[in-house]
């Protein structure tokens, strides 16, 4: 009987953390998308890579 | 040989740091941006810009209309202006490169961020920055600004994507509360509640939340008396969420929340499939977003900028080169060249003389001319053409809605009458068995895989087929496409492609000739000019040699001086050499007599024929064309079979579908101009063919790419397939529900047996559809 309730107590414990963690996750889902974030998944991808200009112009001239 | 710039084909003289270019658009843009230290753009991709038409070139002083301004301003302060345009042609990296990279060359630009999906760019400008100079810069780049679509981008696909969030989350959830009950390991009774409270606290935001659409769609059906499909959905997730909450609080024993949440999870699943957008396409241009938005209007001695909505009849309008008529109006001023090929489809301009009316829709070709407003521009002959087509509701939008509305209000009824049968049955025999049978019926009849059949399949054959460039304004269309019984091509342009003209010669060129000609062609965009310098250059070998007295009449020919030689190349009636009349060809004439010609032969777009061929035997075929008689032979010798109607305005194309679909027929007109607007809305299928890949299109129902033509029969066998996929999508659910509620009146469906067949049927529907799609796609449009 109170192995049983011990057992009990780790569940509740588990579940709570695993409710709280996917809420978390849920969270940052509504956030995401009320936010804008996957309106525009090209560009960004792009830009990160082009902003840096030295490289581009280093490629230019090895292909030169 | 390819541009440097955009990657035409061009046979051009137009050279540049050992760079070719097919036009002096696009050898601007690359010196400007060569100037600027912007050379890059042509290292990321191999010739990556943007074809400059400069038949294009438009005025933006409309931009300064507060209405305008409204539409793409959106923050200003004492230092600042952001603004929003949406540009069109944007379609690689480099695009992307070389517009956040316009805060370099341009003054007064400080800062560009481009939103590629939504081909939309923010630029912050400096408070006096000239916003007209900075669009007319755009447009000379190859981006110009478009203001002609509304916003209407879905804001719904966003709350519909969080509600499938929380749907999913929950779900998750509740499933996992729900599995020891599966593996019957439930006995812990204390374990149970817990679970089972957990369960009910997150199916709350579930049904409240994330299904309620369905509560309000079903709602307001009833309010109008129409049974939708969401009704016996509705009902049965009332069903289960009472019964389950009951059995909770009242009778401890099992609850069907995870069925509950499940359910939800996968209809809004299915609707999220259903929704699919093409962002970059537009199919409901009117008529009047084909119009300048602005004209310039004359005030006392000035001219000022005007909404084109606020002309009256009466006023006096300037119309510059290139730009359209707003209103039928009066000459007053100038020497009007109208090329009305916008309207009617005709090619050949005219040339009206003061005082003679002119149309909404034309273009004028010469210089500046004034004009005199007759008629308000919604009330102009084009537009009004286009009203009578829009007023008269579309059917065709509504045909399916329909038929699953008549067949769920059966399937209602149905599901009304058993149930009460069920409860009579168990009246007379076990009073405690009412309750529990005529939910178990309500929550097995909710049509889940009914409701996912039709999205799953035609939404996935929506995506095929645009994997094919024949892109479906809304899924449900796809539903009209083998009802179809005539099949009406306008015009021979979407049958022929006029970018490979075969030219044949007849005379003799001596050396000064050839490069007299060779030369002059360069400087027309004219596609038969175009083909008889690649002609020279391919037969001869030409060099470049100096002309004088240059003049092109647009649609017509190119004159010119070499020596003391008048040339003069371009049609019969240009060259006016009379024996020639209603030839197809280019003639040459020196010092107005007859020197040689080239005989112009169109050709098919590759296998339109074959294709031709094919759906003649299944659909009556017809060609309506605006051109006058010119290629009638041609056409009849290709087309005999073909039902033939030339010299065709645009309110004979409408006539001509009304009358065919008041016989009966289920029309698909395909054409490709806003002068076949109201045909295309007016026909049970309307299909913009489309040369460019950001070409304007006008409303139609779907938009195919001109290259693949010749994949229409393919398209329309795969349109039979998909209904017949539907049906039996149909029949599988059917069947499901049948079973389930051969259970369930029985009393003995247990919240497991629920828990499992509902996602099975839907799992199972979902696959069948989009799996059968694809194979048949996959054998047929090929």
């Amino acid at each position: 009987m109170l192995n049983n309730l011990y057992n009990m107590e780790v569940i509740v414990l588990l579940i709570s953390v695993s409710l709280l963690l996917a809420s978390i996750f849920l969270g940052a889902f509504i956030w995401a998308q009320v936010n804008g974030q996957y309106e525009d998944d090209q560009s960004p991808a792009v830009r990160m890579l082009m902003d840096d200009e030295q490289t581009i112009t280093s490629n230019n001239r090895t292909k030169q | 040989m390819n541009c440097y710039h955009c990657g035409d084909t061009c046979a051009s003289t137009i050279v540049l740091d050992d760079k070719n270019f097919c036009c002096n658009g696009c050898k601007s843009v690359y010196e400007i941006l060569q100037h600027n230290a912007l050379g890059d753009f042509y290292t990321i991709n191999n010739s990556p810009g943007v074809k400059i038409d400069e038949n294009q070139q438009g005025y933006f002083d409309f931009l300064l209309l507060p209405e305008i301004q409204k539409k793409y301003l959106f923050f200003e302060n004492e230092t600042l202006k952001k603004v929003v345009f949406h540009l069109p042609q944007i379609h690689c990296n480099s695009c992307i490169w070389l517009l956040e990279n316009l805060p370099k060359i341009y003054e007064g630009l400080e800062h560009a961020e481009v939103n590629f999906n939504a081909k939309k760019v923010q630029f912050t400008l400096t408070k006096n920055a000239d916003i007209i100079a900075f669009a007319s810069f755009l447009q000379k780049l190859g981006y110009p600004p478009d203001f002609s679509t509304q916003e209407t981008v879905a804001k719904s696909n966003k709350k519909l994507l969080i509600k499938i969030g929380v749907a999913g989350f929950c779900f998750g959830n509740i499933m996992l509360f729900a599995f020891p009950e599966y593996l019957g390991m439930s006995e812990d009774e204390s374990f149970r509640d817990l679970f089972l409270y957990l369960s009910f606290f997150l199916s709350l935001p579930v049904t409240f939340y994330s299904g309620w659409d369905y509560f309000k769609n079903s709602f307001i059906g009833l309010k109008n008396g129409v049974f939708n499909m969401d009704l016996p959905i509705v009902l049965g997730l009332i069903t289960l969420f009472v019964r389950s909450t009951y059995e909770l609080f009242v009778y401890t024993g099992q609850a069907y929340f995870d069925s509950l949440s499940g359910l939800i999870f996968f209809l809004l699943i299915g609707k999220w499939y259903q929704d699919k957008t093409y962002n970059h396409l537009n199919f409901d241009r009117d008529t009047l977003s084909f119009f300048p938005i602005a004209i310039q209007r004359k005030k006392g001695e000035a001219f000022e900028t005007t909404n084109i909505s606020d002309l009256q009849p009466g006023d006096i309008i300037q119309v510059r080169h290139k730009e359209l008529i707003p209103a039928d109006a009066l000459v007053m001023e100038g020497k009007p060249v109208i090329d009305y090929s916008f309207v009617t489809g005709e090619s050949t301009p005219e040339y009206p003389t003061q005082k003679e009316a002119v149309y909404a829709g034309g273009k004028q070709m010469g210089g500046r001319i004034l004009l005199q407003v007759v008629k308000k521009t919604d009330q102009s002959y084009l537009t009004s053409l286009w009203n009578t087509q829009n007023s008269s509701l579309r059917p065709k939008d509504h045909k399916l809605t329909l038929l699953s509305n008549a067949l769920s209000k059966y399937f209602t009824l149905f599901i009304l009458l058993l149930s009460l049968g069920t409860a009579t049955y168990w009246y007379f025999h076990d009073v405690n068995m009412i309750w529990r049978s005529v939910s178990a019926v309500l929550i097995v009849a909710c049509p889940c895989a009914l409701a996912l059949s039709l999205p799953f399949t035609y939404g996935n054959a929506q995506r095929l087929l645009a994997k094919n460039a024949f892109f479906v304004r809304k899924m449900d269309l796809i539903d009209n496409l083998p009802d179809v019984t005539d099949i009406i091509f306008d015009k021979t342009g979407t049958l022929t492609d006029t970018s490979a003209i075969e030219l044949s010669f007849d005379g003799k060129l001596n050396q000064e000739e050839i490069d007299t000609l060779f030369t002059a062609t360069a400087s027309s965009l004219h596609p038969l000019s175009i083909a008889i310098h690649n002609y020279l250059k391919e037969h001869y070998e030409p060099q470049k040699t100096e002309i004088e007295a240059f003049a092109e009449t647009p649609g017509q020919g190119l004159s010119f001086k070499k020596g003391n030689l008048t040339y003069k190349v371009g049609s019969s009636e240009f060259t006016e050499l009379e024996g020639k009349k209603d030839i197809n060809g280019v003639f040459v004439t020196i010092n107005g007599y007859y020197h040689c010609w080239f005989r112009a032969t169109h050709n098919f777009r590759p296998g339109v024929q074959e294709s031709i061929a094919k759906l003649h035997h299944k659909y009556t075929l017809h060609l309506l064309t605006g051109d006058k008689n010119k290629n009638e032979a041609f056409l009849k010798r290709e087309f005999g079979f073909l039902n033939l109607h030339f010299n065709q305005k645009p309110s004979d194309k409408l006539a001509y579908v009304e009358q065919l679909e008041q016989e009966g027929k289920k029309v698909m007109m395909i054409g490709d101009g806003i002068n076949d607007a109201a045909a295309l809305s007016r026909s049970s299928f309307g299909v913009a063919v489309a040369n460019k890949e950001h070409g304007f299109t006008p409303a139609s129902d779907a938009i195919l790419d001109g290259k693949k033509l010749h994949l229409l029969p393919q398209i329309m066998k795969f349109a039979k397939q998909s209904k017949a996929i539907v049906v039996s999508s149909f029949t599988l659910s059917f069947l499901y529900n049948a079973i389930g509620l051969f259970i369930a009146v029985q009393g003995i469906f247990a919240p497991v047996f629920a828990a499992i067949l509902m996602p099975l049927s839907s799992i199972s529907v979902v696959l069948f559809t989009t799996l059968s799609t694809s194979i048949v796609a996959r054998r047929t449009l090929r």
